[in-house]
């Protein structure tokens, strides 16, 4: 997920932070992207045990990318 | 932005608490928010959705059929009511033709990988009492936008530490799960006393 932070009043500034992954996981919304769907739904199949959830090292919930990619392509069910 | 001193300043909680946002917490405050509201502005609208759900009366002897819809089964289904509106999917309380059941069905936008491999429907909730199932499905959904929230302001919080770590991040974080919180907190006057059971149930279930 890229976030943008924009117009620090007195700087104006602008500064990307890119969010830090650990290798061969994704954020929810990229997640969300590959499969076509919000990122609501993704969620909701993480509740439901569609996806595993993965807990970072600060607390953000991230999945397996290769898990997101085998549910968009029908081989997960 | 508001400004005191001639500092930006965001007001919060009662007069002279301290917890009002000034200078670079204030500008910190907004800078994340501005990064998160893009986010968080779905997770309002499907709360909103809920909340008209709730005051809905469910049992009225012979509700319209709005639409129907044929499913990769066969089922001919009809739809009585379009429950939520998401970004890319819409939620429907159904009936099967000819068939006493009632269901939440999740309807996916057409062509989405999702729906292309896994067809376009898929049943979220099934029952026989058409109160029982959209009480359900709404204890389920709101299950969902705190764990949507939940992840939300875990960003947020590591943005805030990591880009403003000299701007009382802690100040900051919480004004943010303030704010994120009211966008979601769910409305228990009505529907979630009757649920609740079945949600912490479900939840146990859960991974998560």
């Amino acid at each position: 997920m890229r976030l943008n932070f924009y117009s620090m009043e007195e700087s104006d500034t602008s500064v990307t932070l890119e969010q830090e992954k650990p290798s061969g996981l994704i954020s929810v919304e990229e997640a969300a992207i590959r499969l076509g769907l919000d990122a609501f739904t993704v969620y909701s199949f993480i509740q439901r045990d569609r996806l595993s959830p993965i807990l970072d090292d600060e607390g953000v919930f991230l999945v397996s990318e290769e898990e997101a990619n085998q549910l968009a392509k029908g081989k997960k069910e | 932005m508001l400004k005191k001193g001639g500092q930006p300043w965001i007001p919060r909680g009662p007069r002279g608490s301290g917890s009002d946002l000034v200078g670079d917490e204030a500008l910190a405050y907004r800078a994340a928010s501005n990064a998160i509201d893009r986010d968080l502005r779905p997770l309002e609208k499907i709360k909103e959705q809920l909340n008209r759900l709730e005051q809905v009366r469910w049992e009225r002897p012979n509700p319209p059929v709005l639409e129907t819809f044929r499913a990769s089964d066969g089922t001919t289904w009809d739809v009585y009511a379009h429950l939520v509106e998401l970004p890319k999917s819409r939620v429907l309380l159904c009936r099967p033709r000819n068939s006493p059941d009632w269901s939440v069905i999740q309807e996916f936008e057409e062509g989405s990988a999702y729906a292309r491999n896994h067809g376009r429907t898929e049943v979220l909730v099934q029952g026989q009492n058409v109160r029982e199932v959209v009480v359900d499905y709404v204890a389920q959904a709101n299950h969902t936008l705190r764990f949507s929230e939940r992840n939300l302001v875990a960003n947020a919080q590591r943005m805030v530490w990591r880009q403003f770590p000299e701007n009382n991040p802690g100040k900051v974080v919480e004004a943010l799960m303030e704010h994120c919180d009211k966008a979601v907190t769910h409305n228990r006057s009505i529907g979630e006393s009757q649920s609740e059971d079945q949600d912490i149930r479900r939840s146990r279930g859960m991974r998560v």
